[in-house]
């Protein structure tokens, strides 16, 4: 710490605190040695809770670096990929409610008093997701519903039109057929989970893939159940194949999508 | 800013999408005070949905046909 410590993070010569996430207080955690930028990582107790945290240069991180940086997607995607490589090996044994970004703090103080005001429903998080993490199914399939072979060229404009008719909803048929099967296929994995979530399916432009994605879900499992879940995940990619639907499987995530704590329970304005 | 990403730091970009997916829906929020204004964080939003911009250009690669500038 500086020795002329200025409470405000406008002074960014100085350090600034970086919180990944939040586990129960008073615990023994294993972390990583190192987070963000090479920094050390280190839990700062807070009663019931405690966050998992590195300082940070200022002049790197702090609010300015924030604000030069919000919209550069490098920088972006750089501190969300070490973030997340923090809260990765935590997971792995322990239950960590995963902080969204920016996750800044002044100092230790502040992130203490902060974490302090809102002990209570980070602690009601944590224990509603004991024992859990978050794993990700997403179905592909590689092609569209193939439309049935084209008939005989049509003789009038009336069988045109039926040719038509049958091939579209012969095309309709088979869609639902596959809608059909993701929807089993949601309720299988839904079925061995203690909850799920269905989430957009992310747009092909976007994640760079040809494929169409049929589903983007996640479970909340026990983490006793993990094998029992992939077990269901390969059956249900088993009775998918045939259909080409393929299925990826992602994590074990901390709870991202299982922790109902928004913005309005839990930003304060009263921490100036 | 220019949109001439080379790479984004995640070697593999279909796990950076589903970090980012996550990142702007889901997880804790407990920043929310005065360190960084309120559009501030909105356009850290913003940006992260930027991150998977990219992708699209640095995933598939190879049509050089498709990158805008």
């Amino acid at each position: 710490m500086s020795a002329e410590h200025e409470p405000s993070l406008r002074d960014d010569a100085s350090a600034v605190v970086h919180a990944y996430g939040v586990v129960l207080g008073g615990e023994p955690v294993p972390l990583p040695v190192t987070g963000i930028a090479g920094a050390g990582v280190a839990l700062l107790d807070a009663g019931s809770v405690a966050a998992v945290f590195s300082r940070l240069p200022g002049c790197s991180y702090g609010e300015s670096a924030w604000r030069e940086h919000a919209e550069d997607p490098r920088w972006l995607a750089e501190v969300a990929v070490q973030h997340q490589r923090v809260l990765d090996e935590i997971v792995e044994d322990s239950d960590v409610l995963p902080l969204r970004l920016p996750a800044m703090f002044r100092d230790e103080e502040h992130l203490h008093r902060v974490l302090a005001g809102r002990a209570a429903l980070l602690e009601a998080a944590l224990v509603a997701t004991h024992d859990h993490v978050e794993w990700g199914v997403q179905l592909l399939a590689a092609e569209q519903p193939a439309a049935p072979p084209q008939e005989e060229r049509p003789s009038s404009g009336r069988e045109f039109f039926e040719q038509r008719a049958r091939r579209s909803s012969a095309l309709a048929r088979a869609r639902s057929r596959r809608d059909a099967l993701v929807r089993e296929a949601y309720a299988a994995l839904a079925d061995v989970s203690r909850q799920s979530v269905l989430n957009n399916p992310q747009d092909p432009a976007l994640s760079g893939r040809s494929e169409t994605m049929l589903l983007n879900s996640a479970h909340l499992v026990g983490r006793r159940h993990r094998d029992f879940f992939m077990t269901t995940v390969e059956e249900v990619a088993e009775r998918l194949r045939p259909a080409g639907i393929s299925v990826e499987v992602s994590g074990p995530w901390p709870p991202y999508n299982f922790v109902a704590l928004g913005t309005e329970e839990l930003v304060g304005d009263d921490d100036g | 800013m220019t949109m001439t990403v080379e790479r984004v730091p995640c070697a593999e970009n279909v796990a950076l999408v589903d970090l980012v997916d996550r990142l702007i829906d889901g997880g804790v929020v407990v920043t929310g005070d005065v360190v960084l204004s309120l559009a501030g964080v909105d356009l850290v939003y913003l940006g992260l949905r930027l991150v998977l911009a990219p992708a699209q250009e640095v995933a598939p690669g190879l049509s050089s046909g498709r990158s805008s500038r």
